[in-house]
């Protein structure tokens, strides 16, 4: 909720921007700062890319294999499993499944 | 892979030492996420976009850190230990590591 209204005042003060400057003819006065920094702030929580990797939603049987390490998602609150590919070295997480089940837990050889 | 805190893990041998392993990464949340990180600290609680870095980063870490452990041809990791540090004022550095050793069932 802060995002959105954040965005959403940004967005205004950037507009607000906007018109300061039509009223002035473009010349330099308050519009100007307000619009390139509104206009800046906006953008960057707009396009805010952070994430480092989405938990995968597709759990393609594969050559997957559990970890059994399990956590909380703290933006979306759901039960995630970290699953690791033995070929690659790739680790991967995805929803831990509801019903019990999981994938082949992979042990040291 | 297994990767433990531990320096034993039960039921299994350590047969093989590789020698030390470790993943480090650089992480920030950009301008968007530090104006509202700054913003949620004016009334105080959790500030959830920094936790949500640092979850992150330390994913991103321990990530990196298994990737070169089975490049060393090691099947888990013992001791693993975080340590992380401010790089400017945004940026968060994380490095996971630990020893990688090669790991044998003793039943």
């Amino acid at each position: 909720m802060l995002r959105a209204v954040s965005l959403v005042g940004f967005a205004a003060l950037a507009v607000a921007g906007l018109l300061l400057v039509a009223a002035h003819g473009g010349r330099p006065g308050p519009g100007w700062p307000m619009a390139i920094w509104g206009s800046v702030a906006t953008l960057a929580l707009w396009i805010e890319r952070w994430r480092y990797r989405r938990i995968e939603r597709e759990r393609d049987g594969g050559h997957w294999q559990a970890t059994g390490e399990r956590f909380e998602d703290p933006e979306t609150g759901e039960v995630v499993e970290v699953l690791y590919d033995a070929h690659s070295g790739e680790r991967r997480y995805a929803p831990a499944p509801t019903n019990g089940g999981s994938y082949p837990e992979q042990a040291p050889r | 892979m297994l990767v433990v805190t531990t320096e034993n893990v039960p039921g299994f041998s350590v047969q093989e030492v590789k020698g030390q392993v470790f993943g480090v990464v650089v992480r920030s949340r950009g301008l968007g996420g530090n104006i509202l990180a700054g913003l949620r600290s004016l009334v105080g609680g959790e500030i959830t976009e920094y936790t949500q870095l640092l979850e992150e980063a330390r994913r991103h870490a321990v990530d990196r850190m298994v990737k070169n452990a089975r490049l060393m041809g090691a099947n888990a990791i013992v001791m693993m230990r975080f340590d992380s540090a401010e790089i400017g004022q945004t940026m968060s550095e994380i490095v996971a590591y630990g020893t990688a050793v090669v790991l044998e069932n003793d039943a």
